[in-house]
């Protein structure tokens, strides 16, 4: 309790609060902008972050994650384009009820969906996290190992798509870490002879590269999209005690929604409002008002996708698993500032531990604020010359991944990712897999390795020990069970023919 | 609901990962065996590339018997056009300038500012109209980029 208050006094100093404003400020802004997300906002922050404070970088990059799932829902209300992924149910009635002639009504709802949402997710967090990092402090090589693979097979299971794909995107991120020094025994390997190798791929190029260049080259494609105008007002935008009570239930059922799904390693925001909105639908009394324009749809889907960002921050402080592919860069933020993720981090750390938990809450404060204030003003940026966007953001990928070594192999790195993450976006390939994968590999091989080296080879702890036996069932179960919900629902076809 | 991949895609995808595997495969086999513990430094990057290649034949496995009756539906009204060769053009225009900085033909200022106009004159449909307008955009972005790097971070840029 006195780390939790201490970073309240920490965070509510000038500088840091400035940063977060910022942080949260522009998360809003590229998440309102369809094609640019949180992920690539964060992502291109990251250099900037070497040269911060790191209470402050990650307080900023916190900031960012919580606006940057927030502000997607301007976009989705106002034009039926996602901001971003999280914000796709929204749009279902969002959309219609602005249609309708209450744009405001529409965005005071998810705003205000969106606040409650994180403050009920923050209590978890900050309830949750010490706990469960003390739990994680007796975890072995053996629990991380299943932990990393659990989180990895979960992803792959519940991506969209194929999950064959899926686990080819995070075999092949595992299998980018590769090259360089090998983690255990410090030899040299596939480095092909090539000097710039030696060190490894590094994270920012990889992920500058496989989400921001390749997402700039996507819309360069469809860069004459341009977005219909909408008349907007603040009017109404403020929601009645009424209005509180009447969606009280609905608040609370989508934030543990939200928040659990959240918690689950690699399974991002977009899950959490889709599996709330379904959930709003089949308890509802009238489920077919649902996509018309239904305010219990918005409140479902902001609620949870906001939610989810806190539920995710969980298992990302207490146990170094990041909870979405943003929690994956986080990762690599903390890992850039030394900084070891995991349950140490409590005690080593506590100023970051529970600067993350405090940042949230401070976070989703100034984006209610921001957004209830605001709202009409960053709608018009949805409006900004494409060009003049997408050429800043692609020259501020150069100088961002060149200042990091000073190197023009980075640069080099960054443009090939962002061709295979063109390439994967087009066969539909998953980037979130890849990027968990890149981001986790040298954990799992570590912790594998070491697990073997204390039981002399044997692998027998995978079944023993009662967490690693848990997470490795999961695991299991987590492969094979869309697997036969494939075959049982191609069976039923078959008899009903 | 989301868009077919055309099958042949996937087999080109996985072809090229199985060669991607192999890569990975062969460069391990010069490693040496394990000798100070179980697994060596040579495990993890043949257990992975056997995954990839196991997932790739799947993947062709699965994709094979849509070959024949896939239909592509690119012809579906779309609201608006896609540019495709626009993002090769962008994308070469990058290579060179990237270039250009790499061997130190000239320095980022110059440089960057001919980038971004090149790139802007292309992604607005050749407007010479709007060119000057960008050509200013170009010059502030640059510059300021340019001391914010150099003289707030104190990264040399080329």
């Amino acid at each position: 309790m006195e780390h939790l208050l201490a970073s309240f006094v920490l965070l509510l100093q000038p500088i840091p609060l400035l940063l977060l404003f910022i942080g949260v400020a522009s998360g809003i802004v590229i998440g309102s902008i369809p094609g640019l997300t949180a992920t690539m906002l964060i992502t291109l922050t990251l250099p900037l972050t070497f040269f911060m404070d790191s209470v402050n970088a990650i307080t900023m990059l916190v900031g960012m994650y919580v606006g940057g799932i927030s502000g997607g829902l301007i976009a989705a209300t106002l034009l039926r384009m996602p901001g971003t992924p999280a914000s796709i149910m929204t749009t279902f009635d969002g959309y219609p009820l602005s249609q309708k002639g209450h744009s405001a009504r529409a965005l005071g709802l998810g705003i205000t969906a969106s606040f409650i949402g994180g403050l009920i997710s923050w209590m978890f967090l900050a309830v949750l996290s010490p706990p469960l990092a003390q739990l994680a402090l007796t975890f072995g090589p053996w629990e991380y190992f299943t932990l990393v693979l659990m989180a990895l097979v979960m992803l792959a299971s519940l991506s969209q798509g194929s999950m064959i794909k899926a686990l080819m995107a995070a075999a092949l991120g595992m299998m980018v870490h590769l090259p360089g020094v090998d983690p255990s025994l410090g030899q040299m390997r596939l480095t092909f002879d090539i000097h710039n190798l030696e060190g490894g791929l590094s994270l920012l190029p990889v992920l500058i590269g496989a989400f921001a260049v390749s997402q700039i080259f996507k819309d360069i494609v469809v860069i004459d999209r341009e977005p219909p105008p909408v008349k907007l007002e603040r009017k109404g935008m403020l929601l009645s005690l009424a209005d509180m009570k009447k969606y009280s239930g609905n608040f609370f059922r989508s934030s543990c929604i939200g928040t659990w799904v959240g918690l689950l390693p690699g399974i991002g925001a977009n899950i959490a409002a889709m599996l709330s909105y379904t959930t709003a639908k089949n308890v509802s009394k009238e489920p077919e008002k649902f996509g018309t324009g239904h305010e219990h749809g918005i409140v479902a889907a902001e609620t949870a996708n906001n939610a989810a960002v806190g539920g995710a921050l969980i298992p990302l402080i207490t146990m170094g698993i990041p909870g979405s592919v943003v929690d994956a860069i986080l990762i690599g933020a903390l890992i850039m500032h030394n900084l070891e993720p995991g349950p140490l981090l409590f005690t080593t750390n506590p100023e970051i531990a529970y600067g993350v938990i405090t940042a949230y809450l401070i976070g989703n404060i100034i984006m209610f604020g921001i957004m209830m204030f605001s709202v009409v003003h960053i709608a018009r940026m949805l409006y900004i010359p494409r060009a003049y966007l997408l050429a800043t953001i692609l020259l501020f990928c150069i100088i961002g991944v060149f200042a990091v070594a000073n190197r023009f192999f980075d640069v080099w790195i960054m443009l090939i990712f962002g061709v295979i993450g063109f390439i994967m976006e087009r066969t539909k390939m998953p980037l979130g897999p890849f990027v968990i994968g890149f981001v986790l590999s040298p954990i799992a091989e570590m912790q594998l390795r070491s697990g073997l080296m204390a039981t002399d080879g044997s692998l027998l702890p995978l079944f023993t020990r009662p967490f690693a036996a848990t997470f490795f069932a999961i695991s299991v179960l987590s492969l094979f069970w869309p697997l036969f919900i494939e075959w049982r629902n191609k069976n039923r076809n078959q008899t009903a023919a | 609901m989301q868009k077919q991949v055309d099958p042949k895609a996937d087999i080109i995808l996985a072809i090229g990962m199985i060669f991607f595997s192999a890569l990975v495969y062969w460069g391990s086999l010069e490693l040496p065996p394990p000798r100070y513990e179980p697994l060596g430094s040579a495990a993890v990057p043949q257990g992975l590339a056997a995954i990839m290649a196991f997932l790739s034949v799947l993947l062709i496995l699965r994709a094979m018997p849509h070959l024949k009756t896939f239909t592509s539906k690119e012809n579906e009204v779309s609201d608006v056009t896609p540019r495709p060769l626009l993002a090769v053009l962008i994308f070469a225009l990058t290579v060179v300038f990237i270039a250009i900085l790499d061997l130190g033909l000239l320095s980022f200022i110059p440089a960057g500012i001919l980038y971004m106009t090149a790139i802007g004159y292309f992604m607005t449909h050749r407007n010479l109209k709007r060119m000057p307008r960008f050509f200013v955009f170009s010059v502030l972005m640059v510059v300021g980029n340019y001391y914010l790097f150099t003289k707030v971070f104190y990264i040399d840029l080329p």
